[in-house]
């Protein structure tokens, strides 16, 4: 089975597909607008074949720890490391039209969420996370380590808006379908840190001349931006990792049943039994259902998410410096 | 009268490499030149500088990482001194698009030239940046496809195609604009015999000026009258192709050999235009 | 995940779907695809009790006629119906868990239903029209030309750059004498590493080649009936 992020149609409700469509859409242009300056005559032929590439690799899936599910890359941080933000975000667009319209791997009236969660979030998001995170470390090594936190960083970050997506619509409520989310894509991105981090690794080493270089065309996210997107990201962090621990979690616990479900006549039977585990009473319904099951999620995601970032952090680190290093080369390809 | 004149022309790659050294040639008009020599010689650096390609339009152009050690990014490109002049026109970039027009360039690998979705749509590429009317694009488009035997081929897909038809199909796009001199990347490469013979029997009926870089020496031997031996970037022979092809001791000691048929002390006869389709 | 359906039956077969304007189908898709998923399945309900909308059923047979007069080949729509589906299946799963079971197996199956229409739809328009003609009828509905150029390309290096990944894939395998998960990780992200770079080099050959044909940054395009390269 595969866990992908692509929301199919039927999941959204027409406002909030008119809304991330209309948000998408600007920001694309956007990132067009910022193209128009760079890359010139070569822009189709290069986002193009990198998006072929992109999607060539998500054939790539693992095989995620102790889950019987599988993932696949995703693909933003590293469509931006190499093409830069907006062109990064371009490809990954273009990646999720092809899927859209010639595989049905996505909804057409969810194209413009996908296009958010995956191409700006993913892509234009992730590198700004990626270039802060460089710049602090530096060095040749900054790359890598900053690539693979990255990719780990932002596929929560994705599936979050992609819950909250969900969420607007008013019938699905918004706690637990985010924990729930968080639960699968925290496992999936540490997949994609892995594989993203062992991909700008063998690029910086071997050809370091295709990462994207920002000094060679304009400073793309000055300080202000730069702040502003660390923020974000720590205060994102703070969301995946404590919310478990929030209070208002445990109320939308209350919504979500286990599948020891009861109705109203045999809850009075069977309620005893189960008085340790259930929740404080609330709504209408007064349900009590033992919803140990999504606390237990719940908490494994936290914890999950902790020592996530850590091993992501200490691969990082044990992955960039068994490269070797001499003075900066440029290499090119020569003819025969 | 002399169509292509090359003088000076060195080229160094931007990690240090040095390309070509002080190439120097001319090609008459209608002439069939080919450029033979070891893998690395510098035959595909000196056909990129044809039309411009090279020294700065594009940024790592040709195949294959080869490993350095790391002289820095130093000057790169052509001495200042260097010339091509193609029908009388330098090759700058000022005069580009009236040079590209000219000079028709048949990459190495066609799935780096045949970029479009469908066969017409490629062909037609060239024509339609040429800025033609709609039915003169058409009539070219039909020509240049019944030159290399491809009529009615127009709505099939790349990926659909032979690795001899896509040759073919990069021929008919290169073709289409009429160029007076066609530039050719190893024509013949990892074509089944049939292909091969193909390919050959439509360039052996092509009467513009032809400069072919080619591993395949028989080709060579069959479709051009001269030849420039091109090893480690300087040209260490030229001339008539029988009598270098033929010169064994040039030939080994530039990486090369004896065509089979000199060997074998035979002439060869090219081919006939009834054994052409194969 | 789409390695297999890419090995795509050739060419759409010839039927009046086929040569329908691509812009009319993708707007019909469109529409079709909005009223299937925006549509409550409450509104005009087949029975009281049966959650479903009258207007989905029509909806489905509308789509019954397509693939019929379309001429798709089913067994290639039912073998990416079986790599979509359980992807839906398992997105559907999550709002039963956060809704609530009670409500929840019913909206999971509203959910479905729209979601299973919504890709046979699309699929319809896929096996419908081919790539160059979905193309520009992007392009005919005010998709930019740069964009719509790009696409181009992507679906054209698409098959040779699975190929190339396809093959270093096997030349990864054939010597790797102790697969563990670790060192699968670590080949395949050197292979999707070697792939990016490759692919990047290409590129600039691509370009290059559309320099020596004239090609000077304007989209131009034949007019009528092309995609815009």
């Amino acid at each position: 089975m595969f866990l992908a992020m692509h929301i199919p149609d039927g999941f959204l409700d027409p406002v909030t597909a008119a809304v991330t469509t209309l948000i998408s859409a600007a920001a694309i242009a956007y990132c067009f607008v910022r193209l128009r300056n760079q890359a010139g005559s070569r822009l189709a032929p290069l986002v193009g074949i990198t998006a072929a590439a992109i999607f060539a690799a998500q054939m790539v899936n693992f095989t995620l720890i102790g889950l019987q599910t599988s993932g696949h890359l995703m693909g933003g941080v590293l469509a931006a490391v190499v093409l830069g933000p907006w062109a990064g975000a371009v490809a990954i667009t273009s990646v999720l039209f092809v899927q859209c319209f010639l595989f049905a791997d996505g909804g057409v009236t969810a194209l413009g969420a996908n296009v958010l969660n995956m191409g700006v979030i993913g892509a234009v998001v992730g590198y700004g996370v990626y270039s802060v995170l460089r710049r602090l470390i530096g060095g040749s090594r900054g790359a890598i380590i900053a690539a693979t936190l990255a990719s780990w960083i932002i596929v929560p970050c994705s599936a979050l808006a992609f819950a909250v997506e969900m969420a607007a619509g008013g019938e699905i409520p918004l706690m637990p379908v985010m924990t729930l989310m968080l639960f699968y894509h925290i496992w999936i991105g540490l997949g994609e840190a892995v594989l993203t981090g062992f991909a700008v690794s063998w690029l910086v080493r071997v050809r370091p001349d295709l990462i994207y270089d920002p000094a060679a065309g304009p400073r793309e996210f000055g300080r202000t931006r730069q702040l502003v997107v660390g923020g974000l990201a720590a205060a994102l962090a703070i969301v995946i990792f404590a919310a478990p621990w929030a209070s208002e979690f445990e109320d939308g616990l209350e919504k979500v049943a286990s599948y020891l479900k009861f109705d109203r006549r045999a809850t009075q039977l069977a309620a005893a039994p189960l008085a340790d585990y259930t929740l404080p009473r609330v709504g209408a319904e007064g349900d009590r259902h033992g919803g140990w099951i999504i606390q237990t999620a719940g908490v494994v995601t936290a914890i999950a998410g902790t020592i996530g970032t850590l091993v992501t952090l200490a691969f990082a680190l044990i992955v960039s410096s068994s490269v070797q290093f001499a003075s900066r080369r440029t290499r090119t390809v020569h003819a025969s | 009268m002399t169509f292509l004149r090359v003088r000076n022309l060195s080229y160094t790659y931007p990690d240090g490499t040095v390309a070509l050294r002080d190439v120097a040639f001319e090609v008459e008009d209608g002439q069939s030149v080919g450029i033979v020599g070891p893998n690395g010689a510098g035959k595909s650096t000196l056909l990129w500088h044809l039309n411009g390609l090279l020294p700065a339009a594009v940024r790592s152009p040709i195949r294959r990482v080869e490993s350095n050690d790391g002289a820095a990014a130093g000057a790169s490109g052509s001495h200042n001194d260097a010339e091509v002049i193609v029908d009388g026109l330098a090759v700058v970039e000022a005069n580009f698009p009236a040079i590209r027009r000219m000079v028709g360039l048949l990459f190495q690998d066609p799935d780096d030239q045949l970029f479009c979705a469908t066969v017409r749509e490629d062909v037609a590429f060239g024509p339609v940046n040429l800025d033609l009317p709609r039915d003169e694009v058409d009539r070219r488009v039909a020509q240049a496809l019944a030159d290399v035997d491809l009529e009615g081929a127009e709505h099939r897909m790349p990926q659909h195609l032979s690795l001899g038809e896509r040759k073919r199909v990069c021929l008919a796009g290169v073709l289409a604009c009429r160029p007076k001199l066609l530039a050719l990347d190893e024509p013949s490469g990892n074509l089944d015999p049939r292909g091969r013979r193909h390919l050959m029997g439509i360039l052996s009926q092509l009467t513009c000026t032809k400069l072919i870089a080619s591993h395949d020496l028989e080709l060579i031997l069959e479709l051009c009258d001269r030849v420039i031996v091109l090893d480690s970037g300087r040209i260490q022979a030229l001339g008539p192709t029988e009598e270098i092809l033929g010169n064994e001791i040039l030939m080994l000691a530039h990486g090369l050999e004896l065509p089979l048929s000199l060997r074998l002390g035979g002439r060869i006869t090219p081919l006939s235009s009834g054994e052409r389709a194969g | 995940m789409h390695r297999d359906l890419l090995d795509a039956p050739g060419q759409p077969r010839q039927t009046v779907l086929l040569r329908l304007p691509p812009r009319a189908k993708l707007l019909a898709a469109l529409a079709l695809v909005s009223v299937i998923a925006f549509t409550p399945p409450t509104f005009a309900p087949l029975t009281p009790t049966v959650p479903i909308s009258r207007v989905h059923i029509a909806v489905a047979v509308l789509l019954g006629c397509g693939f019929v007069a379309g001429r798709a080949p089913m067994r290639h729509v039912a073998a990416h119906m079986s790599v979509v589906l359980p992807a839906l299946f398992l997105l559907a799963l999550s709002v039963p868990l956060a809704h609530g079971f009670r409500s929840g197996w019913e909206m999971m199956g509203r959910v479905l239903v729209k979601g299973f229409l919504s890709v046979l739809a699309m699929m319809l328009l896929a096996h419908t029209t081919p790539m160059e003609d979905m193309l520009r009828g992007l392009r005919q509905l005010g998709l930019p030309g740069l964009f719509v150029l790009t696409l181009a390309f992507m679906y054209r290096y698409l098959f040779i750059l699975r190929e190339e990944m396809a093959s270093m894939r096997r030349g990864w395998q054939a010597r790797c004498f102790r697969p563990s998960r670790l060192s699968d990780l670590k080949g395949a992200g050197r292979l999707v590493g070697m792939l990016l770079a490759r692919s990047l080099e290409r590129a600039e050959r691509v370009h290059a080649a559309m320099l020596a044909r004239g090609f000077d940054g304007g989209i131009k395009t034949l007019g009528g009936s092309e995609s815009g390269v």
